[in-house]
């Protein structure tokens, strides 16, 4: 079923929407959270809620881009329950790692301004990835918006692992220059 | 909210558009039965787990890798081609190739990783998890031989889910033993019903608390009777991943870096991991081991005086002091022995025939003279290799690469039955595409 006649399904109130949506979707929206919380029963739950989460979005939501709807709805999800589940860091999952790796974009003693809404940030963050070539700009939003392993996009692109690694190091740098350029930090 | 949580969440509000693109290329091959995502759950564990890339397990295996620069050549060349007679260990002569290829012709691929439904997984792939104590093993791909086996832990359930069926669970009877030294019954030898051989099923989630120096680290899984380093890797640099070769290191070698490891080095604290980015030259030592699941990882040691390794599937750091560090690659870099690197046995070519357990591939196009192509015929019942085909993704006309371990043999010139990968490629040289 195509995404339009999904979305329909929900402005009808018909829950076939939702199993229209598991059997399209839910290998995608499992793996996201799967990569979140590193964990098959959480992950499962999240998909779960993904669909509700869906379900109480639309109507009114109209989502242009469907796949992209979905999927951060599964990670906000995911990140919600990896947040409140642990800060232990033996629960080393790839959200934390790429956590790890993205406070390289926040110099060490500065902060974010504090009348800066996330929406804005997001509109910077939009502007800079749209600045990078196509390659560079999907291996960033791969490892930090689907917060896939290392490994897994290096499968992905066909690239060996260190360039994925010099990549996103390069990417990263970029970044915070970037930030910085636009006065985000105080 | 944390600050970098702040970004992170930032990051989460991206446009739609520049979401979806990250991911389209990966999902340029979906079919009703062989979707193509980000990862097969089992490879998601091991990957979710792994947070550092270490290179050994593509360095350690040469491979054709999709449009990159590869450090083994998979190039053929009749430069160096050995015109004498060979034989293998049965006395049955071998086959030599000694075709003269197109210069400069390689194939080009990718093993994708698909998603295959219920009936086009092996075995392993469909009951890949089993629960002791309420513990989930894991399979990983590792055979383990007999002789290995310890305590009978008795008769168990493997188990696995039909994601692209029913969704339901399956489950086969299986036994497990312990493994002979392998600490806290981390890893497990398990027989499935209807197999012959012992693989290892291991348990990925570290159950202790990280460790605070090296010394406690390799008291965790006596790592050092457990461990050996066969091989490693020099880098001047690790910007420059493609100048590291490989060297041999005997037993006695391995022993003595291990008794560096342990008299000078046990006290060597951890430090964040994130907070040493690695730099200058450094060696990278191929783990080892007969017991222990720890294919493809290392343990790098870096002049600055820092340890790095993913030896339990999350990156640990330790600053061992530049002495230390000095001594051992010092040690190691004396008299140097080139490894020599596995070629990998490869046929590539146009599939011409397939029939229920087997399949024909032409390699007229890889070679000088067309006419010199052969057109072999690969025998097999290897679900993995024939589900290619099955499932629709490979047919008649479609280029391919098969790679194989054993041999081909002179009486036999045409016959490939140790196929053990299949995939689709393209065959060109540099970026000049070469038409079919």
């Amino acid at each position: 079923m195509n995404d339009n006649d999904i979305i329909e399904l929900y402005f009808a109130r018909d829950e076939r929407a939702l199993d229209e949506t598991r059997i399209k979707y839910g290998k995608y929206c499992l793996s996201i959270a799967f990569n979140i919380l590193g964990n098959r029963e959480d992950a499962e739950e999240c998909e779960n809620d993904t669909y509700l989460g869906a379900w109480n979005s639309i109507p009114p939501t109209r989502p242009n881009i469907f796949s992209a709807f979905i999927g951060r709805i599964a990670r906000n999800q995911a990140l919600k329950r990896y947040r409140a589940k642990t800060t232990d860091k033996r629960y080393m999952t790839e959200a934390a790692i790429s956590l790890d790796e993205l406070s390289e974009c926040i110099p060490d003693s500065t902060h974010f301004l504090d009348e800066l809404e996330q929406n804005e940030l997001a509109d910077i963050i939009n502007s800079f990835l749209r600045s990078l070539a196509a390659e560079e700009r999907r291996v960033f939003v791969c490892r930090y918006w689907y917060c896939d392993s290392i490994a897994d996009i290096s499968s992905q692109f066909g690239f060996g692992q260190s360039k994925v690694k010099m990549m996103l190091l390069r990417t990263r740098e970029k970044l915070l220059n970037y930030l910085k350029e636009r006065g985000v930090f105080i | 909210m944390k600050k970098k949580e702040f970004l992170q969440d930032s990051i989460g509000l991206i446009d739609d558009d520049i979401v979806k693109e990250a991911k389209e290329e990966s999902r340029r091959k979906n079919t009703p039965w062989a979707r193509l995502i980000a990862v097969a759950a089992c490879v998601a564990i091991l990957a979710a787990t792994v947070p550092v890339g270490f290179l050994i397990a593509d360095r350690a295996t040469p491979q054709i890798d999709g449009g990159q620069e590869t450090e083994n050549n998979s190039e053929k060349t009749d430069a160096t081609v050995d015109t004498t007679p060979q034989f293998d260990e049965n006395g049955r002569e071998i086959w030599l190739d000694n075709r003269k290829y197109k210069e400069g012709l390689k194939p080009y691929g990718e093993e994708l990783a698909y998603e295959w439904s219920w009936e086009y997984l092996d075995i392993y792939e469909k009951f890949w998890l089993i629960d002791v104590n309420d513990e989930p093993y894991y399979y990983v791909n590792k055979k383990i031989s007999e002789d290995l086996l310890g305590e009978h832990l008795g008769e168990m359930i493997a188990y696995g889910y039909d994601d692209f069926g029913d969704g339901g669970r399956y489950e086969i009877d299986c036994v497990a033993y312990s493994i002979k030294g392998a600490p806290d019954n981390d890893a497990i030898a398990v027989k499935l019903e209807g197999t012959d051989e012992f693989v290892v099923y291991s348990i990925f989630r570290y159950k202790f608390d990280p460790p605070k120096t090296f010394g406690e680290m390799i008291a965790l899984k006596n790592l050092s009777e457990n461990v050996s380093f066969l091989n490693y890797y020099y880098d001047h640099d690790e910007d420059v991943w493609t100048a590291a070769k490989k060297y041999e290191l005997s037993i006695e070698q391995s022993d003595h870096v291990w008794k560096i490891f342990t008299e000078k080095c046990a006290d060597a604290e951890a430090i964040k991991y994130e907070d040493y980015h690695g730099s200058g030259q450094k060696i990278s030592l191929v783990v080892s081991s007969d017991i222990l699941p720890m294919n493809g990882l290392a343990i790098e040691v870096y002049a600055e005086g820092y340890i790095k390794t993913n030896v339990f599937l999350y990156g640990s750091c330790f600053f061992i002091g530049k002495s230390a560090a000095n001594e051992i690659i010092e040690y190691v870099l004396t008299n140097p022995k080139e490894a020599t690197e596995i070629t990998d046995k490869w046929v590539a070519g146009t599939i011409t025939e397939i029939g229920e357990d087997y399949f024909k591939i032409n390699d007229a196009p890889m070679m000088e003279n067309e006419e010199d192509g052969i057109e072999f015929t690969v025998k097999t019942t290897d679900i993995k290799l024939l589900r290619y085909f099955k499932a629709g993704i490979l047919k008649v006309g479609d280029t391919a690469i098969v790679k194989y371990n054993g041999n081909i043999y002179a009486d036999d010139p045409t016959t490939i039955d140790s196929a053990y990968s299949l995939y689709e490629c393209q065959i060109h040289s540099g970026n000049v595409y070469i038409p079919e």
